[in-house]
C-alpha cells in the first residue's frame, strides 16, 4: 500500500520540528517521490547528517510502503 | 559519436554512469560507466527505463524537467529497494541539458548517476561525488556537439 504524500511530509515534520516540507509525486502512482525538505536544524549539518534525520523521520517505512524517495535537504540560508 | 573532443574523453573515462537521453526517454549514448550500473552495454535508442530499471520512475520524471525547464534541477539522491533485496540502496544523480549547437532544435538531456549500492551514510564520499557530478553536469551543460545523424532524425 502507498503513502499519501499528506503522510510523508507529515512524518518528517514530525521528526525534524519546523521543516517546511514538499513533496512531489514523480510518476503520478503514490510511490515514487521527491521530498524536498527545509530546516533550521540542517544549519552546518552535513547532507548525509541531513538525510539521516529524515530517515529516521520515516521511521522505516522507506523500502517498504515507500518505495523510492528523492531527496533535496537544505538549510534555509543555503537558499 | 554525440560529443566531441575533451568532453568525449570525459565522458568515457568518468567514473560515474553517464547517459544521453532524448525527449523520447530514448538512450542515445552511455559510459562505460553506466554500462556496469545496468550490467550490460545500452543499445542506442533502446528505452531509459530498460536502465537503471530500480529508479527509473525518477530519472524519468527528471529528465522531464529538464526538457521542460532547459535548466540543470539540483542533483539529487534516490534511495529505494533493488527487486528481491531487503536492503535499500542509494544511487546520486544530477542531469543537465546539452546539444545546443547554434541553429538545431534538437535537445538532449544528460544524466550523470552513481550507484552508491547499499544505503550508505558516508558522508565525505557522498559529498565528494555530489560535488563532482555537479561539475561534470555543469561542464557538459549546453556544450555537447550531437551527431548528424541524430539531427536528421530527429528534425527530419
Amino acid at each position: 500500500m502507498p503513502m499519501q504524500a499528506d503522510d510523508i511530509a507529515e512524518m518528517i515534520k514530525e521528526g525534524v520540528p519546523g521543516a517546511e516540507v514538499e513533496i512531489i509525486d514523480l510518476a503520478g502512482d503514490g510511490d515514487h517521490y521527491k521530498a524536498v525538505v527545509i530546516a533550521d536544524a540542517f544549519e552546518g549539518m552535513a547532507r548525509v547528517k541531513q538525510h539521516q534525520l529524515v530517515y529516521a523521520a520515516l521511521k522505516g517505512r522507506m523500502g517498504g510502503e515507500l518505495h523510492a524517495l528523492a531527496l533535496e535537504t537544505r538549510a534555509p540560508s543555503k537558499g | 559519436m554525440l560529443i566531441d573532443g575533451l568532453y568525449e574523453q570525459i565522458f568515457n573515462a568518468s567514473p560515474m554512469g553517464m547517459a544521453i537521453i532524448d525527449r523520447n526517454h530514448r538512450v542515445l549514448r552511455t559510459n562505460t560507466a553506466m554500462d556496469r550500473i545496468n550490467g550490460r552495454k545500452a543499445a542506442p535508442g533502446e528505452p531509459g527505463a530498460q536502465l537503471t530499471p530500480h529508479i527509473a520512475e525518477t530519472v524519468r520524471a527528471y529528465v522531464d524537467t529538464v526538457f521542460q525547464t532547459r535548466s540543470a534541477p539540483e542533483p539529487v539522491r534516490l534511495t529505494g529497494r533493488r527487486d528481491g533485496e531487503a536492503t535499500l540502496s542509494d544511487w546520486h544523480c544530477a542531469f543537465t541539458p546539452i546539444a545546443a549547437e547554434s541553429g538545431a532544435r534538437v535537445e538532449l538531456c544528460l544524466a550523470v548517476i552513481t550507484d552508491l549500492g547499499v544505503i550508505h551514510d558516508d558522508t565525505q564520499r557522498f559529498e565528494a561525488i555530489e560535488a563532482d557530478s555537479r561539475q561534470i553536469a555543469a561542464a557538459f551543460q549546453d556544450n555537447v556537439v550531437p551527431h548528424p545523424a541524430v539531427l536528421t532524425e530527429r528534425d527530419g
